[in-house]
């Protein structure tokens, strides 16, 4: 990560208290990970102890990840009512469709709670599109086609 | 732009009630979560270019939640003079036909819900007319009071839902808003405020039920230079997505309620913790602390009062656990969101060791109204317990999936049926969850329990943050027992033996009871670890994890033998 | 002085004291395993929960750190409390049945055969280790990583733990015994890349760490770092030169 960027991340957090979740989530937005040297940087740089931020880093692995994403996220939603309505299946079913042909290398797949969309349920959120399970299918067999 | 004076605020109000009901059409949108999921998006591109090609001058405003999520997409026509006509279900496709008829100055018939001649602005008590005479023509389509959807509901902590754009303050001013807050910092004192909210009778709407204004008085009374206020918008209820709604569509009700409970207590800052993964709900309340920052109903001398008052907002990184106190807490100091084992009440000892006072998002919208209104008729409205409203959001094997809020007292039965439309036509009512995991499952016999702190532990459950979910006949109870553990167990943040070795052993246990492998002992065993947990947990994940499990075996025993002694599952969704 | 009941026993205590603390000081066991009397409570493991009464309200509370009040009443043996602490125990064996400190516990608390299955973990995720480095030394250098049942501790990152000075107070606090060191006058490590250090080191195994023996402050020989328990049991704090002195120059 560029050095100039990550510091004008730490400035703009400069006046707020405890902003350590806060600037991981703008280094995360930005890279789509938390690189190590990262973590080294706003340990200097915030004084903390490197064991600090491995901490938090490691502790919120909903919200960070140590390792670069792939391009496209899928969250596939088992909040209680999606479950009720099989979402466990549709967990399975992306599962499969995101991995066919040995593509699940395009893929972040992630299970969530409830995304406030019951009606529709089962859902399924691709880079931050809800969609109901066919569509969700129809829209991973196009991103497939797009990589190739 | 600032506003110190009463006349400022009035400028601002009338500013806002030109824009409620402009010289021109008003388009309104619903833009929740879950209108979106069904194409608003697009429907509000067709709609600009409709308008556009028929040469029909509009504004179109997205809102927020109207409620009625099985009706979206929802489009609202406010023409001048006329009755607000509110229409459901319209996709891109029907978007030409209902422009057309706007541009006639007729009616869409086939999608048309409702219509609404005026809306109460609950803060108050006056209403706000769309038109002073009833069109003959429109005479027959209901009312948006006699409409079945909100005929049993009380939108108060909802009352600018879906009627206002969330991000204009004008909007929020011309319905009220910001005078309570005129009223508190410059007529009355902190003690009168707190004396208020403790008359109303408002309790926690975040599962606790714990008298506020009590929680108030604790945490002023308590000794420290600094104190704290805070929004728990950390929703991690694995059920419900209704802290998004209620941000999406108000989200000055909540800064508001805030800075009044910060001036009461004698904090000068505020804190709003929302649950990550939620960009819309993040950028709706970045803007509204702007704006309130611009004209000044943030900041330094607020009205010339002398009081400054701050909030920021800060996302959290964690789930369910991170709507513990202390756990959220912790991730607020920018440490891991790790309960804190603590007989110091957080009132005394919370933020940075500071006395900080927590409140659920609900609680807080309910304070600007207690302010305007007054405790006296705010009191009147719920049951003897529990005064005031609840959110709810119902959803599950329901024929209408919605967002209501009705008065305390109002039956689970009631809800599922009259809003709820009952259970879908084939299958019978089974079970009801109401407020997460720790509230375990009441069975369809308890459907008759009304909304109440105290009615509701007595039945064995609790009323929780109000996400309703409605199980039919077809579900089976042991696997919604191991859904839940399993959420749990993912949930937990590992720190104490109880939890993170005992969630993980009774989902096991449960595992083996839906794979055919289970044994009576198993059940012996559930009721031990159920014990362990619920005693010795260090925080309430813990010690509200067995609910589910103690509740299902309570009330549904015979399908737990059913599992065990025959192997099989009477509703066939466990794989045996 | 405050004045309360424990297990039937009138007993006056210090203010400020923890519910644990006065129990030993009258003669009253309360087990525990993730306690160390010179640290502040974790409150982990939970084996020292007791039932107190106060104004008939009865609850279930850990006494490692609830501070002790007027006239409280508590009882630290009912059969209530011994079974939850027999299935604390009894999920820590199903955890870790090879660690000697659990199987002595398991041993006391009559728990025999786990009724799940079984695992082998070394560690039994009680946190002195982390907090002796955080409170005590000061070291701050190793961590815990993950949470719920992936919890486990490490050196930041899973690399070697950069701040740690060799002190080996981790290794002394631990009740499973899981964490070695070893001290060598001619240590050899090779790092990735082909660069080899050689020379007197004490390598702590579990955080990948090398620490280089100090030359003494004072006399200039090259010593292992000395061990801070001692003063740690007594609720000493740690001199400046603590970590700089030989043990020879100490004295």
């Amino acid at each position: 990560m560029d050095i100039k960027t990550l510091d004008e991340i730490i400035e703009r957090h400069k006046t707020e208290k405890g902003a350590l979740v806060s600037i991981l989530h703008d280094v995360q937005k930005h890279e789509g990970y938390l690189p190590e040297e990262v973590l080294h940087h706003l340990s200097d740089t915030l004084h903390l102890p490197l064991s600090e931020l491995a901490r938090v880093a490691t502790y919120f692995e909903q919200a960070f990840s140590l390792e670069p994403r792939r391009n496209h996220t899928i969250k596939v939603c088992q909040g209680t009512t999606c479950y009720l309505k099989y979402g466990d299946q549709v967990v399975t079913e992306i599962r499969d469709e995101a991995r066919k042909e040995g593509e699940d290398t395009l893929f972040n797949l992630e299970v969530v709670r409830c995304r406030g969309c019951c009606d529709s349920a089962p859902v399924v959120e691709i880079d931050g599109n809800i969609l109901d399970r066919e569509s969700a299918t129809r829209t991973i067999i196009k991103l497939k086609g797009e990589k190739k | 732009m600032k506003v110190p004076h009463l006349r400022d605020l009035q400028k601002l109000k009338t500013e806002g009630e030109k824009l409620l009901r402009p010289r021109t059409l008003r388009i309104q949108v619903g833009a929740a979560p879950c209108a979106i999921a069904k194409g608003a998006r697009e429907v509000i591109t067709k709609l600009r270019d409709e308008l556009s090609q028929q040469k029909v001058d509009a504004t179109i405003i997205s809102v927020g939640c109207i409620g009625i999520c099985y009706e979206e997409p929802i489009v609202e026509v406010a023409t001048p003079g006329k009755p607000k006509l509110t229409y459901g279900r319209i996709t891109p496709e029907q978007v030409t036909s209902l422009v057309k008829a706007i541009a006639k100055g007729s009616v869409y018939k086939q999608h048309l819900l409702y219509r609404t001649d005026e809306e109460e602005i609950i803060c108050t008590g006056k209403t706000f007319s769309y038109t002073s005479k009833t069109q003959p023509d429109l005479k027959k389509i209901p009312t948006k009071k006699e409409f079945k959807f909100f005929k049993p509901q009380l939108r108060m902590v909802l009352r600018n839902a879906g009627l206002i754009n969330p991000a204009c303050i004008e909007e929020y001013c011309a319905r009220g808003g910001y005078a309570a807050l005129y009223k508190a910092l410059t007529k009355m004192t902190p003690d009168k405020i707190i004396d208020e909210v403790t008359k109303s009778g408002l309790r926690g709407r975040g599962g606790g039920g714990f008298p506020t204004g009590l929680k108030w008085k604790t945490c002023r009374e308590a000794k420290g230079k600094e104190k704290y206020v805070l929004c728990n918008c950390s929703e991690g209820d694995p059920g419900i997505g209704m802290h998004k709604s209620l941000i999406e569509s108000d989200p000055h009700s909540i800064l508001e309620g805030m800075i009044i409970g910060g001036y009461a207590i004698g904090a000068h800052e505020g804190y709003i913790y929302l649950h990550h993964g939620n960009p819309s709900a993040k950028e709706k309340l970045r803007q509204a602390i702007e704006q309130a920052t611009a004209y000044g109903f943030l900041g330094v001398n607020i009205f010339n009062s002398g009081f400054s008052f701050s909030i920021t907002l800060k996302e959290g990184a964690g789930g369910y656990v991170c709507g513990e106190s202390t756990a959220l807490m912790a991730s607020l100091e920018g440490r891991a969101g790790e309960p804190r084992p603590k007989y110091i009440h957080s009132v005394e000892k919370g933020l940075w060791n500071n006395p900080t006072n927590l409140n659920n998002v609900e609680t807080w919208c309910n304070v600007p109204l207690i302010i305007s209104r007054g405790s006296t008729w705010y009191s009147k409205i719920g049951t003897t317990g529990s005064k005031g409203t609840k959110v709810i959001s119902l959803s599950g094997h329901i024929n209408k999936s919605c967002l209501v809020e009705v008065p305390m007292g109002t039956t689970l039965k009631e809800i599922i049926t009259t809003l709820g439309g009952g259970i879908p036509k084939g299958s019978t009512l089974k079970a009801i969850q109401i407020g997460g995991p720790p509230a375990g499952v009441l069975p369809a016999s308890l459907a008759d329990t009304p909304l109440d702190f105290d009615e509701l532990n007595k039945a064995g459950s609790l009323l929780g943050s109000g996400g309703m979910i409605v199980m039919d006949d077809k579900t089976c109870m042991v696997d919604m027992a191991k859904y839940f553990m399993t959420f749990l167990e993912e949930e937990s943040c590992g720190r104490c033996v109880p939890c993170r070795e005992g969630v993980k052993r009774m989902r096991e246990i449960l595992h083996g009871i839906t794979t055919g492998i289970g044994s009576a002992d198993d059940l012996t065993l559930l009721q031990q670890l159920s014990e362990c947990l619920a005693k010795a947990s260090l925080c309430d994940l813990g010690k509200s994890a067995p609910a589910i499990v103690r509740s299902t075996m309570h009330h549904f025993s015979e399908e737990y033998q059913t599992h065990i002694e025959r192997q099989v599952c009477p509703v066939k969704r466990c794989p045996m | 002085m405050i004045a309360l009941t424990i297990d039937d026993k009138k007993v006056k205590v210090e203010p400020g004291a923890t519910i644990l603390k006065a129990a030993r000081e009258h003669g009253i066991e309360i087990p525990t395993l993730c306690h160390h009397e010179g640290l502040s409570p974790l409150a982990n493991c939970r084996l020292c929960i007791v039932k107190i009464t106060k104004n008939g309200r009865a609850r279930v509370v850990t006494s490692c750190n609830y501070p002790v009040e007027e006239s409280l009443t508590i009882e630290t043996k009912t059969d209530a409390i011994v079974a939850i602490r027999k299935t604390i125990v009894e999920l820590l064996v199903a955890r870790s049945p090879n660690v000697k400190v659990i199987r002595e516990l398991a041993q006391e608390m009559g728990v025999t055969a786990p009724r799940f299955s079984l695992e082998n973990e070394k560690c039994i995720l009680c946190g002195l280790c982390v907090q002796v480095c955080d409170e005590y030394v000061g070291a701050r250098a190793i961590t815990f990583s993950g949470r719920g049942t992936k919890k486990f501790v490490s050196a930041p990152l899973l690399h070697s733990a950069q701040d740690c000075i060799g002190c080996g107070a981790c290794v002394e606090i631990c009740p499973a015994q899981c964490i070695t060191m070893q001290d060598s006058e001619d240590a050899k490590t090779l790092y990735p890349g082909g660069k080899e250090e050689v020379g007197p080191a004490r390598l702590i195994h579990n955080w990948n760490v090398r620490v280089a023996w100090k030359k003494c402050k004072s006399c200039g020989t090259p010593f292992p770092p000395p061990s801070p328990m001692e003063y740690l049991s007594k609720g000493q704090p740690l001199s400046k030169d603590f970590f700089n002195l030989c043990e020879k120059c100490t004295h």
